[in-house]
């Protein structure tokens, strides 16, 4: 998963602290996705040292000193580069997810980017299976074909419904946040 | 100004249709103002979610039914004025249609089937050559005496794109061609219209609600409300990601 370029997404719906990012990701994903919260602190300490955030420290009464992290320019161009559905676009579901929670604006756009992208992948896949028949080539092949396929019919399901599932946003984020406070 | 029976610049001009009907006391418009143009041998895909004027479109096309409003002409014939006859006429010598379920009528073997609905234009002796040809293209050539009780769902569909064949028609319409066909043969079917296409010079429309079936077009059209929401062209990927071996 890009776990940065996630990172880097939630935080353009403003400033946020680690955990309660670990905790929106997950809110969002459900019991199929998990976070680490070892490889999420070490990415934000790398992103903090190659200039995609700042932070600031806030203290609390009776807990520790949260970190609260700020996105730089750079970071800012990171995070809606991913949410433009550039790059690899493997991590569609995470990308999907981030996106209806810290912009929801850009979803439909990036889901209409996404069947653009597999499509043109399924086009290139038949093209590569017309030519396949020497052995186990165009199983082989098939096995992407049909997997791309059902992506595809996914994410064509996820657009036409774009405007149900972003509607969903505000009770998502309250159950985030009370997890976050239960933590402190 | 397209004039009737000119020669088709494109195979499908479609200004400023709609389509309403009165259900239940209430005004129901399928098709809003759609104005849209399919190119000689360009292959379109019409798709969209259930009840967004998909089937409503191809029906005006194929001369199935007509608009409330605005003109349809398709290989350079403005299908508005023409009578019923003339439609049917039009119809069976100017167009293929695949349908979802074929409809093969069973007592009939698949050559049969693929010349009965020529019938009354043409003899048989002049259409089952190429009857006989079309479904060894279709990769029947050893099952063609076969009814359609011992053809499985995948060839059936074939012995349906022969039949739609027959004729050589300019412009094959296809709605939902893959829809009762499984995974693996609804790539083989694909794979045949797209050959199909290519070998013979056809205008290819397809509607589905599909993504995966409409990518094989080159320009998609997406319904929704009755209403063209977008309009553009799809290609192939330069690039594929490589699977490294672990």
């Amino acid at each position: 998963m890009a776990l940065q370029e996630a990172m880097a997404a939630l935080l353009l719906a403003g400033p946020s602290h680690g955990y309660q990012l670990m905790a929106t990701l997950e809110a969002e994903l459900g019991p199929l996705w998990e976070t680490r919260a070892s490889r999420v602190y070490l990415t934000l300490a790398r992103m903090e040292r190659e200039g995609l955030v700042t932070s600031t420290r806030v203290p609390q009464d009776n807990r520790p000193d949260r970190r609260l992290l700020h996105l730089t320019p750079k970071g800012r161009s990171v995070g809606e580069r991913w949410l433009d559905g550039q790059g690899s676009t493997e991590d569609a579901v995470i990308r999907l997810a981030v996106a209806r929670s810290a912009m929801p604006t850009k979803f439909g756009a990036l889901a209409a980017a996404l069947v653009s992208d597999r499509t043109a992948r399924l086009q290139r896949l038949r093209e590569l299976r017309r030519h396949a028949s020497e052995g186990f080539q165009p199983e082989a092949l098939e096995a992407e074909i049909f997997r791309a396929q059902a992506d595809l019919r996914w994410l064509g399901q996820v657009r036409d419904r774009q405007l149900g599932i972003v509607a969903r946003r505000r009770a998502t984020r309250r159950n985030a946040s009370a997890a976050s406070e239960r933590a402190g | 100004m397209l004039h009737l029976n000119a020669p088709a610049e494109s195979a499908v001009v479609l200004s400023a249709v709609t389509r309403a009907f009165e259900s239940g006391g209430e005004r129901v418009v399928a098709l809003e103002n759609v104005s849209l143009s399919v190119a000689l041998s360009e292959t379109v895909a019409v798709t969209g979610p259930s009840g967004s004027g998909k089937t409503s479109l191809l029906n005006i096309v194929a001369g199935l039914d007509r608009p409330t409003s605005g003109t349809v002409t398709v290989m350079g014939r403005d299908l508005t004025g023409l009578k019923e006859r003339e439609l049917t006429a039009f119809r069976a010598q100017s167009l293929g249609i695949v349908f979802q379920d074929p409809h093969l009528l069973p007592g009939l073997t698949a050559l049969e089937n693929v010349i009965a609905a020529r019938l009354p234009w043409a003899r048989r002796r002049v259409l089952e050559p190429e009857a006989r040809k079309l479904l060894k293209a279709v990769g029947l050539g050893s099952r063609m005496n076969h009814p359609p009780a011992r053809l499985s769902g995948g060839e059936r569909q074939r012995v349906g794109i022969a039949r739609a064949l027959l004729g050589q028609p300019r412009l094959l319409l296809a709605d939902e061609p893959t829809g009762n066909l499984d995974a693996g043969s609804t790539e083989e079917l694909l794979s045949l219209l797209d050959e199909l296409r290519s070998d013979l010079g056809l205008t290819l429309v397809v509607v589905t609600h599909d993504p995966a079936v409409a990518a094989i077009a080159q320009r998609v059209v997406r319904l929704s409300g009755g209403r063209v929401v977008e309009d553009r062209r799809q290609a192939a990927a330069d690039r594929i990601y490589v699977r490294e071996v672990e």
